[in-house]
C-alpha cells in the first residue's frame, strides 16, 4: 500500500514537472517555427510584405485580412538595427515581439514623432554611445520579429499602401557590441 | 530487470499525464487576465510582458505577435448570446452599432485558427467596408449561405456550402477609446443572434 503511495507520489511529481516546462517552452517553440519561416523567405533584417491574408495565409493564426502586413526577423546580436518605417493612411502601427512571444514595443502612426517612424533596436544590455539624439528600444533577446500593420480601407487602396510599405528599411549600425 | 520496467513504466505515465493536462490547459477556457462581455472574451495581458506562464502559451497558440491593449483590444466570441458554441451549420445575424475605435473590424476565423476558405473570398467586414447608413447600426449575416437576397452585402460565409464544424469571431479595436480598456465589460458590442440551423 505504501509502495504503491510512492509510486504514485513519484508519478504526479513528474507529470507536474512535464506540464510546466511543456506549457513554458511551448511560446519558444512556436515562435522558433515562426523566426525559421520568416528567415527562409528573406534572411534577417530584411522586411518581407506578404498579400493581404487569405484562407491559405498559415504562418500565424488568425491574421487580420484587412490588414497589410510587413515583417521581419531582427538580429541585434551584433549590430543595433536602424528601423524606418513610412506611415499609411488611416493606422500604421510597428511592433517588436521578443522570442518568448513579448510585444515589447508598438508605435502608431499617432506616437510616431513624425514621418518615417525611426527608431534604433538594440540587444539586451547594448552600451548605447553613438545613439545619443536617436529613439532607442531595447528588446529583452537578440533575435524576434518586427511587425508592421496597416489598414488597409478597401481593396481599391491596397495598391498605394503596397507601395508605401516597400519601401520600409532595417540596416544594422556599426557600433559597439553588447557589454558583458 | 523489473524495477527498470516499472521506472519506464512510471517514466511513460508521468511524461503522459504532463503533456495532456498542458494540452488541456492551454486549450481550456481559463486564462489569467480576461474579461467576458456577454460572449466576447478579451485578454489584457495578451503580448504583454506580465502575461503568466498559461496566457502566454495561450497567445502563442490563438494569437501570436497580436499588440498590447493599449494599442489593439481583440474580443472573441465563440458563443452565440445565449451561450451555445457557434456552430457552421447554422446561421446568425450579427447586431452592432459604431465601436468606440479609431479602426475596427469584425473577422471569422475557423475551428483551426485560420481564415475560411469560401466562395466569395470573404473573410471579414471593417468600418469602411460595411454596408449601412454612415455611422449607423449594422447588421452582418453569418452563414455557409446567403439567406436571402438583401443580405448578401454583409454576408460573411462560415464555410463552403456542406461544410460544418465550429468557428470564432473576432473583433478588433485599433486604438481604442480609454473606456474600452477601463470597464471592457461594459463596453456595447455586437450581438450575436442564432438562426436556422441545417
Amino acid at each position: 500500500m505504501r509502495r504503491a503511495l510512492v509510486w504514485g507520489l513519484g508519478i504526479l511529481a513528474g507529470a507536474a514537472l512535464v506540464h510546466v516546462a511543456a506549457v513554458a517552452a511551448l511560446p519558444y517553440g512556436i515562435m522558433g517555427r515562426v523566426l525559421a519561416g520568416l528567415s527562409a523567405q528573406a534572411g534577417a533584417n530584411t522586411f518581407v510584405h506578404p498579400p493581404l491574408a487569405t484562407h491559405e495565409s498559415r504562418t500565424v493564426v488568425r491574421p487580420s485580412p484587412d490588414l497589410a502586413y510587413s515583417s521581419a526577423v531582427f538580429d541585434v546580436s551584433e549590430h543595433p538595427l536602424r528601423v524606418t518605417v513610412p506611415l499609411s493612411a488611416p493606422y500604421t502601427s510597428l511592433s517588436g515581439f521578443a522570442s518568448n512571444t513579448d510585444n515589447f514595443f508598438a508605435l502608431n502612426d499617432q506616437t510616431a514623432r513624425g514621418d518615417p517612424i525611426d527608431v534604433v533596436i538594440v540587444g539586451p544590455g547594448t552600451q548605447r554611445s553613438g545613439l545619443e539624439g536617436r529613439r532607442v528600444i531595447e528588446s529583452p533577446s537578440d533575435r524576434g520579429v518586427l511587425l508592421v500593420r496597416r489598414v488597409v480601407p478597401s481593396a481599391a487602396e491596397f495598391a498605394g499602401i503596397d507601395a508605401i510599405r516597400r519601401t520600409a528599411r532595417a540596416e544594422p549600425l556599426p557600433q559597439a557590441a553588447p557589454s558583458d | 530487470m523489473r524495477i527498470v520496467l516499472r521506472l519506464a513504466g512510471a517514466a511513460v505515465l508521468a511524461i503522459a499525464l504532463g503533456l495532456a493536462s498542458a494540452h488541456l490547459a492551454v486549450r481550456s477556457d481559463f486564462a489569467g487576465g480576461e474579461v467576458s462581455n456577454g460572449p466576447w472574451r478579451t485578454s489584457f495581458v495578451t503580448g504583454s510582458p506580465d502575461a503568466d506562464l498559461y496566457t502566454r502559451a495561450r497567445v502563442a497558440v490563438g494569437g501570436l505577435l497580436a499588440l498590447a491593449p493599449s494599442e489593439t483590444v481583440y474580443f472573441t466570441a465563440e458563443r452565440d448570446a445565449e451561450g451555445r458554441p457557434l456552430d457552421v451549420r447554422c446561421a446568425y445575424r450579427v447586431e452592432g452599432e459604431e465601436l468606440p475605435a479609431r479602426w475596427w473590424s469584425l473577422t471569422l476565423y475557423g475551428a483551426d485558427q485560420f481564415l475560411v476558405a469560401n466562395e466569395a473570398a470573404r473573410f471579414s467586414f471593417s468600418q469602411t467596408t460595411l454596408a449601412r447608413a454612415p455611422g449607423g447600426p449594422w447588421q452582418v449575416e453569418v452563414s455557409r449561405e446567403p439567406r436571402a437576397a438583401r443580405e448578401v452585402a454583409n454576408w460573411l460565409p462560415s464555410g463552403r456550402a456542406g461544410a460544418t464544424g465550429r468557428f470564432s469571431l473576432t473583433l478588433r479595436l485599433y486604438n481604442p477609446e480609454p473606456a474600452v480598456y477601463q470597464e471592457p465589460a461594459r463596453v456595447a458590442l455586437p450581438r450575436i443572434v442564432r438562426g436556422a440551423c441545417g
